[in-house]
Parts: C-alpha cells; sequence; structure tokens
C-alpha cells in the first residue's frame, strides 16, 4: 500500500515536469494505481490530479474529465466536490474539451441521479449538487444551438441519454445488456424528498420535444440530422412508447429533407433513414407502424421482400386492438401487387395505406387530416392545387427533390390517392393545419408540430423558411431560461430553428423595389464621387468598383452609367473601357451559354453615343472600336453610319481599315461594310471608300473577296432587269456600282469571259459603264498585263470598250510600245477597225499612220479632229507632240499623196483644211517646206494648187515664194495636169500683177490656154509689157506677143471650159 | 483512424497517420486465374501463409497482377489480415472503398452496444478493386486525411470538407457518424 503512495508521489511529480504525451502515460497510470489498485488513495490525491484541469494541453484537460467520470463512478460522494469542476470544464476554449465533458456528464448524469435516489434523506450538499446536475443538464440541451456541428452532436446524444432515463422502462423495452442496471424514471420513487418523480417526467418529455424541435429544422446538417436519427431510432427500440412520435418525425423528415443538404448528404442521410427503419422495423413494438415505415422503406429503395424479411416474424397478438390495423395494411398490400412491381423504389403506388382504427389511442393528427383529405383530392381540385403551387416553385431544384423524384406511374389509382392524402396531410400537420391537427389529444405532438410551423412546411419547395414568423427574433431570451420551456409557451416553436445563428433568420430581406432603390442610389454616389476620388488619386479604384458593380446589374444601373459616361466621353474613356473589358469577361466567364447581349448593348450605346454627337473627338471613336474586345453587329452598324457621315467619311474608313487588318477573324465582314459603301449614294462616301478598297486590293488575302464582290456587281449588268440596288438612290443610274477601283481589272476579265456585250446590256448601262469606267482605267495604266490582255482578245462586241479604255489610257499619256503592239495586231489580224488605232496613233510608225490616213478621214469629223489633234500635238497635254510620228508637213503631204481611189477627194480636202486650220502649227515655214515637197514631185498631186493658194491666202507674204514654185511648176509643164493647171491659172488670177512675170514664162499655146480660161487677164498683161524697157520687150518671144496681141488682132469667141472636176468647182466657190 | 477496405493495404503507404486497414468480409478474397475463381481465405491465415499458397500456384501469374507483391508488403505491416466486425478498439475515423463495406460497416456499428457515446465518423469513397484506381484512391484518401488531420476542430469542419473534395474529385461521398 505504501508502495502504491510512493509510486504516485513519484508519478504526480515527473508529471508536472514532462512532455504532454509522457504526462498523459504518467497520469493514466496514476489513475490506475488510485481508482482501480487503491481506491482508498483517491481522496489523497484528488485535488493534486484535479489541479490539471488547468493544463494548456486539451489532451491533459479531457483526461482530468476522464478522471472525475471514473472517480465519481467509484466513489459517488466525490460528486460532490467534482460537479463544479465539472461544470467549469464544461465552458473550456477548446471544444474537444467541452464534447468530452458532454460524455462524462452523460454517464455522471445516470450515476448522480442513481445515487441520490438511493439516499432517503438528502442533505443540502446533496441538493445543492443536484441543483447543479440540473444546470448543467439544461446547459447541454441549450448546447443543442451551439455553433459547433460537433457540440451539437454530443448534445444530441446526451439528450438521447437523457430522455431514456427520463422515462420509464417498459417490458416491450430493448435495452442493451450493459445499460440494464441503468437507472430510468420507473426505478424513481415517487415519494423521494427531494428528487420529484414529476418534475423529472416533465424534464424528459421536455428534452424529447427539443430533440424533436431540433430535428425539423430547415437547416440542420447531415451529420447532426444523422445523429438524431439514430437517437429516434434508439428512443424508438428502448422507449417504445415513443414510437408514434418517432414514426411520425421520421415521415414528417422524409416528406421534408433539409434544402440545405447537398446530393451526396441526401444520399447519405437517406442510408441512414433507411438503416433506421429498419432497425425500428425490428422491434416488435412497430407492429401498430409497419404501414407507415413499410411505405417510407419502400420510397427509400427497398424491395417488398426485404421489408417483410425485417418485419418480426409475426406477432403475437400482444394486443388485438394493434394487431387488427396491422392485418388490414396487409390486406390491402395484396390487393395492389401489380403496383409493387412496377415501382420498387419511389412513391409506391401506396399500397399500404395504413389505417389505424379510431379505437387506436396512437392515431395521430396526420392519419385524421389524411381522411379528411381523401374525398377531396379530386383531378380539379388536384389540377387547381398544381397551379397554385407552380407559383411558389424555387428556381432551383433542390437536392433532396431531386434525389427522391421518379415520375409517378400510378397517378389516379386510389392507392395512389390515399399516399397522396397522407403525404399533404403530412405537410398540414406539420403547418398546424386541417382537422386531425386541432382534434388530436396528445398535446406534445401538436407542440411539436406546431414548432414546425409555416416555415418547414414552405422550406418543401426551397423557399427560404426563417423569414416568415417575427416570433424567430425575439428567441434568445427566452431560450436563454433554465427552467424547462413550459408546454404553453410559443417561443419554443421559434427556439427550435435557433440552432446556428443565421443572419438570414434575424432580418428581413428587403424588397426587390428597396433593393433595387438602394443599390441604385448607391452606385449614383459612386458615380457623383467623380472629382472627389479623382483628387485623392484613386479614380482607378473607382472606375473598376463601377465596372464591376455595374456589370451585376440588368438594365437601368447600366443606362445610367453609360448615360453618365456619354456626358463627358473624354473624361470618361477609362470607365468606359472598364465597363466594357468587364462585361465581356462576364461574358467569358458564362461560357459556353453566355450571351453577349449585355455588352453588345455597351459596346452599341457608347459607339452610337459618340457618332451621334457631333462635337466629339473622333479618336476616341477609332479607340473604341479597334480596342473593344470583339465588335459586334449592332457595332458594326454604329461604324458604318459613321462612315457615311461626309463630314468623317476618312476616319470612319481608316477605323474600318484597321479593323480590317487587325482583326482577321472577322475582316471579311469588315471589308464588306467597305465594299457596300462603295456604291453608297454620296459620291464623296464612295470615292473614299475606292480609294481604301484599292489599299485593301493590294493584301493578297483579301483579293478574292474584293474580286468576288466586284463580278457580282457585274453579273447585275447583264441580268435583264438589272436590282434596284444596282442604281442606288444616286442621281446616275448604274453608275455606283461601277465605281469600283483597281480591282476593276476583274470587271474587265469578268466582261471578257461574259456575254456582256453592246447588243446585251442595256444602253443605259453601256453608256454608264464607259463613262465611269474611265478613274479606275486609268488608275491600272497600260502596263496592266490585264488590260493588255483585254486589248490582245478583244471580244466580239466589246470594241466600244476597248476603245474606251485605249482613249482613256491615251488620254494624258502616250501609248507604250506594248500597248501599241497589241492594238495592232488586233487592227491587222482580228478587227480591221481603224477607230482602235487612234488612240495609239503616236506609237505607230509612220507608213502606218500614212496607211491609214485614208480611212481615218472617212471617220465622223470630230473624231477625225481628234486624230488630228493627237498627230499634231494640239491636244491639251504637253509633250506628246513631240512623239508623234509624222510632222505636221509630212502629215498634210501625206494627206495629199493620199490615193484617190482609196479616199474620196472631198474627205481630203477636209483633212487637210482641219491642218489649215491649225494655224500655229502650219506656219508659213511649214507650208513652205510643204509646197517645195510637193512641187518637187512627180506627178504633182492633184491639191497641190489648191494648197498653195490656201497658204497664199493665210500668208500672204508668201507670194514671193509662191511665185517661185509657180515659174519651177511651169518648167515640170504644169499644163499636162489638168486640174493642177487650173489651180494654177486660178493662182496666177489671184496673185495679179506678181504673177505676169510667171504668165510671160509660159510657152505661147498654154499662154493661150490661159487667156482663155480668163480672157481679162490678157489686156492687164499685154499693158504690163507694154511698160517694160525696150530693153526688156526684146526679151519677150514674138509668139508670145502675138498670143498676147492675138485679140486685139482678130477677136476669137471664148472657148468654153474644160468640163472641171466637180469637186474643183466645189472649192473654187470656197476660195 | 482506420481503413476498412479489401485486404489491399495501399493506403498503408501513408505515413504520419494512426491507421489500421481491415476487410469486412466472411473471408479475404484474392483474385484468381479467373474473375470466378478467387482464391478464398479465412481471416485465420497469414499473409505469410496467402504468399506461399499463391506461389505454389501460379507463382508468374501473380507476380503479374501485383498480388505477390502486395502480400509481401503486408506481411511486413502485420501477420493477418483483420475483420472489422471483430475489431473492439474505438476510431475516430473510419474510411471505407466501397459503398457494400460502407453499409456493412454502418451495420456492425449501430448493431453494437452504445456505451461511451464517443462518435465515430464513417466516410466512403467509392474506389474500383484495382491497382491503378487504388492507387488514385490512395491518393485522395491520403489528401482527405492530410486534410482532416490539419482541421483545428475535425467534426466542425469535416462537412465542408468532404463537400470540396467531392466536387474536387467528381465522386459523391458518403459520411455519417455512428457512435460506441
Amino acid at each position: 500500500m505504501t508502495a502504491f503512495l510512493h509510486q504516485v508521489v513519484e508519478l504526480l511529480n515527473q508529471a508536472a515536469l514532462i512532455s504532454t504525451e509522457e504526462k498523459l502515460i504518467v497520469l493514466k497510470q496514476v489513475q490506475e494505481l488510485i481508482i482501480n489498485k487503491d481506491p482508498s488513495l483517491l481522496d489523497n490525491f484528488l485535488d493534486e490530479i484535479i489541479a490539471f484541469q488547468t493544463d494548456k494541453s486539451i489532451e491533459v484537460r479531457k483526461f482530468v474529465i476522464g478522471f472525475i467520470e471514473e472517480a465519481c463512478k467509484r466513489d459517488n460522494e466525490l460528486l460532490l466536490r467534482l460537479i463544479a469542476n465539472l461544470n467549469m470544464l464544461m465552458r473550456d476554449e477548446s471544444v474537444n474539451v467541452v464534447k468530452k465533458a458532454i460524455l462524462t456528464l452523460t454517464q455522471l448524469y445516470k450515476v448522480a441521479l442513481q445515487w441520490l435516489v438511493r439516499i432517503k434523506s438528502v442533505s443540502d450538499m446533496q441538493e445543492a449538487c443536484w441543483d447543479m446536475m440540473t444546470q448543467i443538464k439544461e446547459d447541454v440541451l441549450a448546447l443543442l444551438d451551439s455553433d459547433n456541428d460537433g457540440v451539437r452532436t454530443h448534445a444530441i446524444k446526451f439528450t438521447e441519454s437523457l430522455i431514456i432515463t427520463l422515462s420509464p422502462r417498459t417490458p416491450d423495452s430493448d435495452t442493451p445488456k450493459k445499460q440494464e442496471g441503468d437507472i430510468s424514471l420507473d426505478k424513481i420513487p415517487k415519494d423521494h424528498t427531494y428528487i420529484r418523480y414529476d418534475t423529472l417526467c416533465e424534464e424528459g418529455k421536455s428534452a424529447l420535444e427539443q430533440l424533436l424541435k431540433f430535428m425539423v429544422h430547415p437547416a440542420i446538417s447531415s451529420i447532426n440530422l444523422t445523429t438524431a436519427l439514430g437517437s429516434l431510432a434508439t428512443l424508438a427500440r428502448q422507449r417504445p412508447m415513443f414510437m408514434s412520435e418517432v414514426v411520425q418525425a421520421y415521415e414528417t423528415l422524409h416528406a421534408n429533407l433539409p434544402p440545405t443538404l447537398a446530393k451526396s448528404q441526401v444520399s447519405s442521410v437517406r442510408k441512414n433513414l433507411k438503416l433506421h427503419l429498419v432497425s425500428v422495423l425490428k422491434h416488435p413494438s412497430s407492429v401498430d407502424f409497419q404501414g407507415q415505415i413499410s411505405t417510407l422503406l419502400l420510397d427509400l429503395g427497398m424491395s417488398q421482400s426485404e421489408i417483410s424479411r425485417c418485419t418480426p416474424a409475426t406477432v403475437q397478438p400482444r394486443k388485438r386492438l394493434h394487431h387488427e390495423p396491422y392485418v388490414e395494411g396487409k390486406r390491402i398490400k395484396m390487393d395492389a401487387p401489380l403496383a409493387e412491381d412496377d415501382e420498387d423504389k419511389e412513391e409506391p403506388a401506396p399500397v399500404v395505406t395504413p389505417k389505424p382504427s379510431s379505437s387506436v389511442g396512437t392515431q395521430s393528427a396526420i392519419d385524421l387530416t389524411a381522411e379528411f383529405l381523401l374525398p377531396l383530392l379530386t383531378p380539379d381540385n388536384v389540377a387547381n392545387l398544381v397551379l397554385i403551387s407552380m407559383v411558389y416553385l424555387p428556381e432551383v431544384m433542390p437536392a433532396s427533390f431531386q434525389a427522391t423524384y421518379t415520375p409517378v406511374e400510378s397517378a389516379g389509382t386510389d392507392a395512389q390517392i390515399k399516399h397522396l392524402a397522407r403525404l399533404m396531410a403530412t405537410q398540414m400537420t406539420g403547418a398546424g393545419l386541417g382537422p386531425g391537427e386541432s382534434s388530436s389529444k396528445d398535446p406534445l405532438i401538436i407542440r411539436k408540430l406546431s414548432a414546425v410551423s409555416l416555415g418547414q412546411a414552405i422550406s418543401v419547395v426551397g423557399a427560404p423558411a426563417a423569414y416568415k414568423s417575427p416570433i424567430t427574433e425575439e428567441a434568445p431570451q427566452i431560450k436563454k431560461l433554465p427552467e424547462p420551456i413550459l408546454p404553453t409557451s410559443q417561443a419554443p416553436g421559434a427556439s427550435g430553428r435557433k440552432k446556428v445563428f443565421k443572419l438570414a433568420d434575424v432580418v428581413q430581406p428587403f424588397s426587390e423595389a428597396q433593393i433595387e432603390k438602394l443599390s441604385n442610389m448607391a452606385i449614383k454616389r459612386i458615380l457623383l464621387s467623380e472629382k472627389v476620388i479623382a483628387q485623392s488619386g484613386m479614380s482607378h479604384v473607382r472606375v473598376k468598383l463601377l465596372a464591376r458593380l455595374v456589370t451585376q446589374f440588368e438594365g437601368g444601373k447600366k443606362n445610367d452609367l453609360l448615360q453618365f459616361i456619354l456626358e463627358d466621353m473624354r473624361g470618361r474613356s477609362e470607365l468606359a473601357f472598364s465597363l466594357l473589358y468587364h462585361e465581356y469577361n462576364e461574358y467569358l466567364s458564362q461560357q459556353p451559354s453566355g450571351s453577349l447581349d449585355s455588352y453588345e448593348h455597351c459596346l452599341y450605346t457608347l459607339l452610337s453615343g459618340l457618332q451621334e454627337k457631333p462635337e466629339q473627338r473622333d479618336g476616341l471613336f477609332t479607340k473604341l472600336v479597334l480596342e473593344a474586345p470583339v465588335i459586334t453587329d449592332s457595332a458594326l452598324e454604329v461604324i458604318q453610319r459613321y462612315c457615311e457621315d461626309e463630314s468623317r467619311v476618312y476616319l470612319g474608313m481608316s477605323t474600318l481599315k484597321e479593323l480590317i487588318l487587325k482583326r482577321p477573324s472577322r475582316q471579311y465582314q469588315y471589308l464588306n461594310v467597305l465594299l457596300n459603301l462603295s456604291s453608297h449614294e454620296k459620291e464623296k462616301v464612295r470615292s473614299t471608300a475606292l480609294s481604301f478598297i484599292k489599299r485593301m486590293y493590294e493584301k493578297e488575302h483579301l483579293k478574292d473577296c474584293i474580286e468576288k464582290f466586284a463580278l457580282t456587281y457585274m453579273q447585275f449588268l447583264v441580268h435583264p432587269n438589272p436590282p434596284s440596288l444596282l442604281f442606288g438612290a444616286g442621281e446616275d443610274t448604274g453608275s455606283e456600282t461601277l465605281d469600283l477601283s483597281q480591282f476593276s481589272i476583274q470587271l474587265i476579265r469578268f466582261m471578257v469571259a461574259s456575254p456582256w456585250t453592246e447588243e446585251t446590256a442595256i444602253a443605259d448601262i453601256k453608256r454608264s459603264v464607259l463613262r465611269v469606267i474611265e478613274q479606275p482605267i486609268r488608275g491600272m495604266g497600260m502596263s496592266s498585263p490585264d488590260l493588255l490582255l483585254l486589248v490582245e482578245n478583244c471580244p466580239k462586241g466589246a470594241e466600244t470598250l476597248v476603245t474606251r479604255c485605249l482613249h482613256i489610257l491615251t488620254d494624258k499619256v502616250p501609248p507604250s510600245p506594248e500597248l501599241v503592239e497589241r492594238v495592232r495586231d488586233l487592227y491587222h489580224k482580228r478587227v480591221p477597225d481603224v477607230r482602235f488605232l487612234i488612240p495609239v496613233i503616236n506609237g505607230l510608225e509612220k507608213n502606218e499612220v500614212i496607211q491609214a490616213l485614208p480611212k481615218l478621214i472617212k471617220l465622223n469629223p470630230i473624231v477625225v479632229k481628234e486624230v488630228f489633234n493627237r498627230l499634231l500635238g494640239t491636244q491639251h497635254s504637253e509633250g506628246s507632240s513631240s512623239m508623234s510620228p509624222l510632222t505636221p508637213g509630212e502629215l498634210l503631204i501625206a494627206l495629199h499623196n493620199i490615193d484617190s481611189s482609196k479616199c474620196d477627194m472631198k474627205s481630203i480636202i477636209k483633212a487637210t483644211n482641219l491642218c489649215f486650220g491649225e494655224k500655229n502649227v502650219y506656219t508659213s515655214e511649214v507650208l513652205a517646206v510643204v509646197m517645195q515637197q510637193l512641187m518637187e514631185q512627180t506627178p504633182l498631186p492633184i491639191l497641190l494648187m489648191r494648197t498653195v493658194i490656201q497658204s497664199l491666202t493665210m500668208y500672204p507674204r508668201l507670194a514671193g515664194f509662191v511665185m517661185n514654185i509657180l515659174a519651177r511648176l511651169i518648167l515640170k509643164q504644169v499644163w499636162k495636169y489638168p486640174k493642177v493647171w487650173e489651180g494654177f491659172v486660178k493662182c496666177c488670177q489671184r496673185t495679179k500683177p506678181q504673177s505676169y512675170n510667171v504668165l510671160l514664162q509660159l510657152p505661147p499655146p498654154q499662154l493661150a490656154s490661159v487667156f482663155e480660161r480668163c480672157p481679162e487677164m490678157r489686156e492687164p498683161l499685154l499693158q504690163h509689157v507694154h511698160s517694160f524697157t525696150p530693153h526688156q520687150q526684146a526679151h519677150i518671144p514674138a509668139s508670145i506677143m502675138a498670143v498676147l496681141e492675138a485679140n486685139s488682132r482678130k477677136p476669137e469667141p471664148e472657148p468654153q471650159p474644160e468640163l472641171h472636176h466637180p469637186e474643183i468647182i466645189e472649192e473654187r466657190e470656197v476660195f | 483512424m482506420s481503413c476498412v477496405s479489401h485486404v489491399s493495404l495501399s493506403l498503408h503507404s501513408k505515413r504520419g497517420f494512426d491507421v489500421r486497414s481491415f476487410g469486412t468480409g466472411t473471408h479475404v478474397k484474392l483474385p484468381g486465374p479467373a474473375p470466378d475463381k478467387p482464391n478464398i481465405y479465412d481471416f485465420k491465415t497469414t499473409y505469410e501463409q496467402m504468399y506461399n499458397d499463391l506461389v505454389r500456384k501460379d507463382k508468374e501469374l501473380y507476380t503479374q497482377n501485383g498480388i505477390l507483391h502486395m502480400l509481401d508488403r503486408n506481411k511486413r505491416i502485420k501477420t493477418r489480415p483483420e475483420r472489422f466486425q471483430s475489431c473492439k478498439e474505438q476510431f475516430d475515423l473510419v474510411i471505407t472503398c466501397e459503398e457494400r463495406v460502407y453499409d456493412q460497416v454502418l451495420e456492425d456499428l449501430n448493431s453494437r452496444e452504445q456505451e461511451s457515446l464517443q462518435p465515430v465518423h464513417v466516410i466512403n469513397v467509392d474506389i474500383q478493386d484495382n491497382h491503378e484506381e487504388a492507387t488514385l484512391g490512395a491518393f485522395l484518401i491520403c489528401e482527405l486525411c492530410q486534410c482532416i488531420q490539419h482541421t483545428d476542430d475535425m467534426e466542425n469542419e469535416m462537412d465542408e470538407l468532404l463537400q470540396e473534395f467531392e466536387e474536387k474529385s467528381q465522386r459523391p461521398f458518403l459520411h455519417t457518424v455512428c457512435f460506441y
């Protein structure tokens, strides 16, 4: 014995100094020594051990509690000393210590009660001890409302044990062997001096009530629920008197699984429910409830055969009253075997509708209400109920519903209607409604169910339950009272759902309108704080905040913010961008189902705002477009509108161009906008678009698209009824579409390939084409291979077009050798239309021009004029004359040399007239050279003298030169060329008196011929000779003199002039 | 802490936990030459005996499917498999890897007479009984255990923790509490 003493002292001394783990080992050794080996030492060392209750190790403190338990069990008297310590440890800061204390209290409560019951006269100390025990018991019950899940779990188990202790054990109680000796209410003497049977009985009932209330809390955790389910099963088995309450609680729970449970928790809870139901079913006293329990088990997925296996093999009819309804239930089951087969899981066509006869005391409010409801469930009523409850359906399907739902296959059968009636009765009773509720005799059940109250019923559909009852908020104070809760009090109803503090339980939610208003005001304040925040340098935070907030709201606030931004877009651009990005982010976060609507609205509003405000600086528009994450269709429309604004067309299109180049994913869409603008009704828009398209066309990957567009429009041209879009709304019909630029070569290609001919195309369009083609063709230049190809292949019917192209090309610049080559080929080999040559005429060889001349001058006078302009370089442009293959002189000479069989004289004369019309070109010098050369030709050109006379008319000072010409003509026997001779005479006539000397050089017959034509010339000439000096006269041959004087001797009749060439006659009139 | 699964003691690899492994069936079943021909032993058989038996039957097959390796490792941990229902020790946490086993554990725990009311949490994580899944599952359970180990208050945080794991692993967990 002393050995133990020393050992304990030694160990305790060690324990003060060593680490926690070793300390525990040592203390356990001490406990073993002083409790089991030598209990006489217990008293000695009690204080030393208890001193460790303040140890900083949780494990050590838990050990102390365990020690208290063991010590008190060993020596009940120690309760007097240790109960206070236990009370203190109950309030330990560590939940693990508290939990251990609760476990110990569960044991010691029974120990204390048993101990006191044995004592006949209770001392003050013992009374105080019991009072404290009662107090602690209440405290633990209150811990059902603890914040800590584990503490609540322990409190539930304590409550279970308490209920068993404070209720009578009956013969059908299923008591575990180890608890055979435990105290229970039936062992409490009713005449005890201090322990009052009635009080304990009430306390027990109250505890059960609290447990049942706890169970129906809508936000109960799954573990607490599991624990409570187990406790109920234990209660039902150990105290079959509570079977009815337990089964009802199970029914209620099954129909109202807490909406807060996750899906897998629902599975866990259902599994537990099944397990416990089976254990209850196995108890013999379950007979009265086998119907309900079977229904539940069927619902939980157990097969009928399994259920039968768990049902206690029948059934000594302990009480006939109980037996009867059971048989009835069985019979109904047999009646509907088919339904069983159909549904082995959910909502079994409820076969088993328990109908406890009214003589059974356990008939509950639910049964009564169900009977009441049954006849009311007509199809009409049910349909109305369904319609009404649609309104209350939650937005999200609660997990509990999802887990339990299967389609009702046996809808409309009697069995199903009965089941439905019962389900509804459960709900109605829960809500405190229905005939069963008002007539129920059991006050406990009424209270429990009223606790469920309206909120619980509504929680079925997932609505927030706690908001309904204002009583809820007053609950805490009432709850704190240590006294057992009075049965009539309303407070317990509320306390049932105060397990965990939830903000939602104590505050009223705002109405939608209030929420809306408050949030609007909040955002407005942030909006208006712009300047203040800017001064503090935290603008970026404000911007971010606004964008984030507003993105989460619908409608109104967004528009407010957008409006706010647009009021000063420049100053608030950061906000605009931030908002835009947030919207886009929101869209991304909702992928793949997200909608761009909100983002689109934001972008659209911002862009339209900018577009509609003329005074805005435009860089912002471009920036917004280029930095927006996505350009939506509506945004693109705004951009298009922007481009259509004549004052911003360039900027708009630059932006569009950037988009095309920098957003490859949708560039074709952007490009299309630009293309469409190329046929816009406004000239400026059109031309700007074209110049941009031209630039775009340089990008390889865009070429195709542009070409296709052009071709599409081109195809309209050959359409018998060109679509109206071709014409636009503009003034010059049809031309818009053709304002195509660089890519118009494709147009040409198309023309080459298509049946586009002058016959098929509508005249209007043809004209338009010819007119508008100028700009693009000029842009292409004559080196364009495609154009050259066109010229080479000139399709039939397209001559006008080709000619037009050639004209445009050579209008300002001399033709390139390549072009000339193509045209020459075309002319010689395929289409001998001289008009082709005109544009390139300056590129031809001299002889080619000369060859073509006869044909050229036969053309329309206007065309001829143009030809001459080209050849003579009298066009508006400079420098081209130097390119002419013919000098003006050569041209004129060529004209004279045209073979009259190839061209009528009239045309030639007109052509020469054109030359003479160009006084600047045909100077007297040029004409002199021409005359000189013409004169030297043999034979003499027919028009020679005409030209001489023309020249003389234009330049009278050429008279001397002309005399010289005339003289030399005589040497060439000019009289041999009748027409020239005629002109010669005429010229002499005009140039008298200078021509007298020339006339005198004529041989006499020719002179006579002159006089025949112009008799009036003779006298002046004769006088002229007479005025000569004698010496001079001597040089005049006598024959001449004879001709001169012939008339004076014998006047001869004037011979008829020869028949002249009609043209010459005509020309004579012109002279 | 205790793990109840088949004989696979692969979960033993986690160090730093106080872990025990159990079977719950009436026999120990090891894969045989065909799915319908398992090797069956009672719980009295030692790992050593199983090992020798299988070596004798078809050394190559059981080397290839890893059973011998597993038995070799197991026998270094303990001499023979244990049956959960026969173990009277108290645990804080039981993890099962098959719903059937979870049900057996629950049935056993609930059939015991309650005494201390000490809670024991039971968690089921469905893991196919093959090597790959067992390894993956082992990591998952190991991580779960580590997380539980690091909680200040296991019971209070368990719910949330399991929800997290459920989401992460995309497997449904069953969870309940029983009392000794």
